[in-house]
């Protein structure tokens, strides 16, 4: 009786443990990823908008219709990256994902309180290498520190209603992505 | 997204048709309804997504009181 419990109790923990490793490995095994599918698509180090998102064909999944959305796919080995993004009338969000698809920093159009979003992004290690009290002095330079060397840059630009898209499609066409001296 | 003949995938706050008190309905069915009409082409299973942009709603706000969350009432076909 206790030899048969004991080998239930043995697996399920053992079910368990098989279990939690899987879930938490999936997003590093995952082979078609946000990265992945834009690979192909997207140059690196500069802005591209993404095609609006129909029934029969859509980038990512439950992609917002009401969006417009731009995508910059960044590898920092070569030198820090300057963003500049112009604020479209609706609403607008910048946001940050590393590699592996986790987002590490938004800003949205409220926050940024200014008509254009300006930020630098660099490494860790390259963050280290400006010259100190530089970014103390310019109060409202933004660097932002990407945990990993390569990732995505997501602008989405509301369309309050369908009529406005191509406002929300103009106001991402300015928005630049690209290597640049941190000075 | 769902195909429909009228290309009509969702609604924003800004375009959306409001009550007096503010309140909204969105009819989901395959024909046309009157106000705030979401075509679902035919299709038997959907999955309605509502997000939040820029809100105060939070994973710190305790969902209730402060942000009632919308009903969804299956109705007969008419």
């Amino acid at each position: 009786m206790i030899r048969a419990l004991l080998w239930i109790l043995g697996a399920i923990l053992l079910g368990g443990i098989v279990h939690l490793s899987t879930v938490l490995v999936m997003p590093q095994a995952a082979t078609q990823d946000a990265y992945a599918r834009l690979l192909p698509l997207t140059p690196v180090n500069a802005m591209v908008q993404l095609t609006a998102p129909t029934a029969e064909n859509s980038i990512m999944p439950f992609m917002d219709p009401a969006f417009a959305a731009a995508v910059c796919r960044y590898d920092l080995s070569a030198g820090a990256i300057k963003l500049n993004a112009p604020l479209s009338q609706a609403y607008t969000s910048v946001t940050f994902y590393t590699r592996n698809s986790v987002a590490y920093y938004a800003i949205d159009d409220r926050a940024a309180g200014r008509r254009a979003i300006e930020l630098d992004l660099m490494t860790p290690e390259q963050h280290a290498q400006v010259p100190e009290g530089e970014d103390v002095t310019a109060a409202d330079r933004l660097i932002i520190e990407s945990p990993t060397k390569t990732g995505l840059i997501v602008l989405r630009a509301l369309a309050p209603e369908p009529g406005l898209m191509p406002m929300a499609r103009r106001a991402l066409a300015n928005a630049q992505c690209r290597l640049g001296p941190v000075q | 997204m769902v195909a429909n003949t009228i290309d009509r995938h969702g609604f924003t706050s800004a375009e959306i048709l409001r009550d007096i008190e503010g309140r909204f309905t969105i009819s989901v069915s395959p024909r046309a309804r009157p106000g705030n009409w979401l075509p679902t082409g035919g299709i038997e299973h959907y999955v309605l997504v509502w997000r939040f942009y820029d809100t105060p709603i939070g994973v710190a706000t305790r969902t209730g009181k402060e942000a009632p969350m919308p009903a969804i009432v299956r109705k007969a076909c008419s």
